[in-house]
């Protein structure tokens, strides 16, 4: 089968289907034969100051408010269900532009350039470059700020804490609402979602789909969920929407600014890359992660483009754990091999695990290329498609 | 290589006896499959889908149509175009207010799906329809409401791009 045709099939399989007599219910709902109310109250345990009365409340809401009775609701059960609990300081992996800063656990005084006059919130980069730190709170006041200038309203913070679950996982937690939308925001341990039985299982319901840089939990069809997950840390955004814009969808906006403002590492989310490019090496904005058993590789592509394509002359950047001189071998996809001389770095920002050495290539072929590098105790691989 | 599968666009009954539930059930697995194509990625085909019956519905009974999959396999895209502006809209409000978001971010993760992504939601319902379900240019160019020498030309240059782009495809003659 060649390889659009797979491509199709996958995209065409997507999600979760609702099945016939839910779309068609709310269908005709939607249509306007039979009009319904209703409120989030009605369907589901959540936050006390949760209830949100619907003013736009049409067939598609409906239907997912319907969804959600089954589905429920993750992160606003554990917060009610006292699942969660108790105090958590997350330190983000630093921004790799902003690592040689030095850590002030002072508050910044935001400079006029950090804060929006339309959003009247500093931006949280501000306070993550220089305090190097993010909450769930933080990182929703930031979120708020920019709904409220897109969208003109302002979700309130209802409600915001510190938690310890029931398996001793201390996780803070952001709670905002406003009329046909909540938003929640967790931020916890590394292992929060592998430790709190069912969480997983309920944010992995259904096939995962990758959108952009982070994979997405199709989960119910209201309501987006999205999970962050770095070395130190894991972040949850919950976005549920309940209007006619299907505003839920904003959650690739929150994955965006979350990947920007706040380095998140999101490739704990992607495949590693694999021979024949199934599926190439990942890479977010510039950075890229290689395939090991025994070592890490971090890299960064230097480039003009986005996309790689052939007579490109790309410099990388790679960190790569273990000891001993570095060998890369470039290998084209006729199989012709090349090595590359590696130039070590003695300092750099790119603040990743093992020893640094930039070099170059140039892509002579279009079709998926391999860079093989070794040192005496370890090796790893990455897989790059190169466009013609 | 894998040319198109031939498969014959569902012929409902205009019997009085089917009901509009009773068409839409028939309909259903085939219209799911093509919104999750032409839709975006982040959205739902099930709203889709729900979308474009609501639509019909709001006119009358589905079996008013002569080809009731047609009309909504058409609503599904104008649907899907709607959300693509919508969200373009969305994107360059958050680059006005958002605080030094750049509207020009790169598609980070060269996925093959993403190589899709980036075609408006007609051309993608043009590629299904050919690759997936096989129907003729007219067929096409009748339930998408351009010229056959227009979906072809569209296709092509579709095809084309994703070609260049290093995704294996069926051949050319599958396809012209």
């Amino acid at each position: 089968m060649n390889e659009l045709v797979e491509v199709l099939d996958r995209l065409a399989v997507r999600g979760t289907p609702r099945g016939v007599d839910s779309v068609f219910d709310a269908a005709v709902r939607a249509s306007g034969q039979t009009p319904a109310t209703g409120s989030l109250s009605d369907v589901g345990s959540g936050p006390a100051s949760s209830s949100i009365e619907l003013v736009k409340f049409d067939g598609r809401s409906t239907s997912r408010t319907r969804h959600r009775k089954t589905a429920g609701f993750v992160v606003a059960s554990l917060a009610i269900a006292g699942v969660l609990a108790v105090i958590a300081v997350v330190r983000w992996p630093d921004p790799v532009h902003q690592a040689s800063q030095p850590a002030d656990e002072s508050a910044p005084s935001a400079s006029p350039s950090d804060t929006s006059p339309l959003l009247g919130v500093p931006a949280l980069s501000s306070s993550i470059d220089s305090k190097q730190t993010a909450s769930a709170a933080e990182f929703g006041s930031y979120v708020a700020g920019v709904l409220a200038a897109r969208d003109g309203t302002a979700p309130d913070l209802r409600e915001t804490a510190t938690r310890t679950t029931d398996q001793g996982q201390v996780v803070e937690y952001a709670y905002f609402g406003q009329t046909g939308r909540r938003l929640f925001i967790l931020s916890g341990g590394p292992d929060l979602i592998s430790s709190v039985p069912g969480l997983h299982d309920q944010l992995a319901r259904g096939p995962q789909t990758v959108t952009g840089r982070v994979l997405v939990w199709p989960e119910t069809v209201w309501k987006r969920t999205i999970s962050l997950t770095t070395a130190d840390s894991v972040l949850i955004i919950s976005s549920e929407a309940i209007d006619q814009t299907g505003t839920a969808s904003s959650i690739s906006e929150l994955v965006d600014l979350a990947t920007k403002l706040s380095a998140f590492n999101a490739f704990a989310s992607l495949p590693l890359g694999a021979p024949q490019c199934s599926p190439p090496s990942p890479i977010i904005g510039n950075e890229f992660r290689g395939t090991s058993n025994n070592a890490q590789l971090s890299g960064l592509i230097l480039a003009t483009k986005p996309s790689m394509h052939t007579g490109d002359d790309i410099k990388l950047v790679i960190r790569m754990t273990g000891s001993g001189p570095l060998t890369i071998t470039a290998t084209a996809p006729d199989g012709t091999s090349m090595t590359l001389r590696p130039t070590p770095h003695t300092g750099s920002s790119f603040d990743r695990p093992g020893d640094e050495w930039d070099t170059g290539i140039t892509y002579q072929q279009a079709g998926c290329w391999q860079i093989h590098f070794e040192r005496s105790d370890s090796s790893a691989d990455v897989w790059f498609r190169v466009a013609s | 290589m894998t040319g198109p599968v031939a498969v014959p666009p569902v012929q409902l009954s205009r019997d009085a006896g089917v009901t509009d539930q009773e068409i839409f059930g028939q309909l259903y697995p085939a219209l799911r499959r093509f919104a999750a194509v032409v839709g975006a990625v982040e959205m739902d085909p099930d709203d889709l889908v729900q979308d474009a019956v609501a639509r019909a519905l709001a006119g009358g009974s589905l079996s008013r149509f002569d080809s009731p999959g047609a009309y909504l396999r058409q609503a599904i895209v104008n649907a899907a175009s709607n959300d693509r502006r919508r969200a373009g809209r969305r994107r360059r409000a958050l680059t006005r207010f958002g605080g030094g978001l750049t509207e020009a971010q790169p598609s980070a993760y060269p996925s093959d799906i993403a190589q899709l992504a980036r075609f408006s939601p007609s051309v993608r319902a043009l590629i299904y329809l050919r690759v997936i379900d096989g129907l003729a240019y007219d067929e096409i160019a009748s339930m998408l409401g351009v010229s056959a020498s227009s979906a072809r030309m569209k296709l092509s240059r579709a095809l084309r791009s994703i070609r260049s782009s290093g995704l294996d495809i069926p051949s050319a003659k599958d396809h012209t």
